[in-house]
């Protein structure tokens, strides 16, 4: 039980922190998406390279890890 | 009883399925109404954050030092197919018109290396589950 509830209190931190990124993720380009009906439009060049950047930061710091 | 990182996704996975991609009335009507080069920028915008929840999970585990190399690896393989694949299809997008035969197999191969990653993330679980 003493080495179960360290493991448990970090599967729950981990498991927010992914959780949180996520939501955080999904909130930029859903901010973004609601931008495009409002003005019923496609993505700008700002948006989808903004998109794809953020992809390529994300993936550098996955390749560095 | 011990605890894994890959239990970690038994965590994840439920909370990644609450998180749907966009459920903005409305957006997915706009493929109806664009056209020529806003239409194919929504492609491959549509395509790119399709990868975006995936990939936010993938860089937390990754950097867990009890991850196994073999695991750590494919992440990393995988995470560099995807990103490779969203810049070929980009340029296809760009150079060739949304249309063209190459693009079409340039989103073919894209959809298939983003299936390899959703499985992956399957994989991570089942491993953690049996374990």
């Amino acid at each position: 039980m003493e080495t179960l509830l360290p493991q448990l209190l970090g599967l729950a931190i981990r498991g927010l922190v992914s959780y949180l990124g996520v939501q955080a993720a999904n909130e930029v380009l859903d901010q973004t998406r609601q931008k495009m009906v409002d003005d019923q439009r496609g993505p700008n060049d700002a948006e989808l390279n903004g998109l794809l950047a953020s992809i390529k930061a994300r993936s550098d710091r996955i390749q560095n890890a | 009883m011990r605890l894994t990182p890959f239990m970690i996704l038994l965590v994840v996975m439920p909370l990644l399925a609450a998180c749907p991609g966009s459920d903005i009335p409305g957006y997915n009507e706009l493929d109806q109404t664009l056209v020529g080069e806003e239409a194919a920028r929504k492609s491959v915008y549509d395509a790119a954050a399709s990868y975006v929840p995936v990939q936010v999970v993938f860089e937390n585990v990754v950097g867990d030092p009890t991850l196994p190399p073999n695991l750590k690896a494919a992440i990393q393989q995988v995470d560099r197919e995807v990103v490779a694949a969203i810049n070929d299809y980009n340029a296809a997008v760009a150079a060739l018109g949304p249309a063209a035969d190459g693009t079409t197999e340039k989103l073919t191969a894209l959809i298939s290396v983003l299936q390899r990653a959703q499985n992956l993330l399957l994989q991570l679980q089942a491993e953690g589950a049996l374990s």
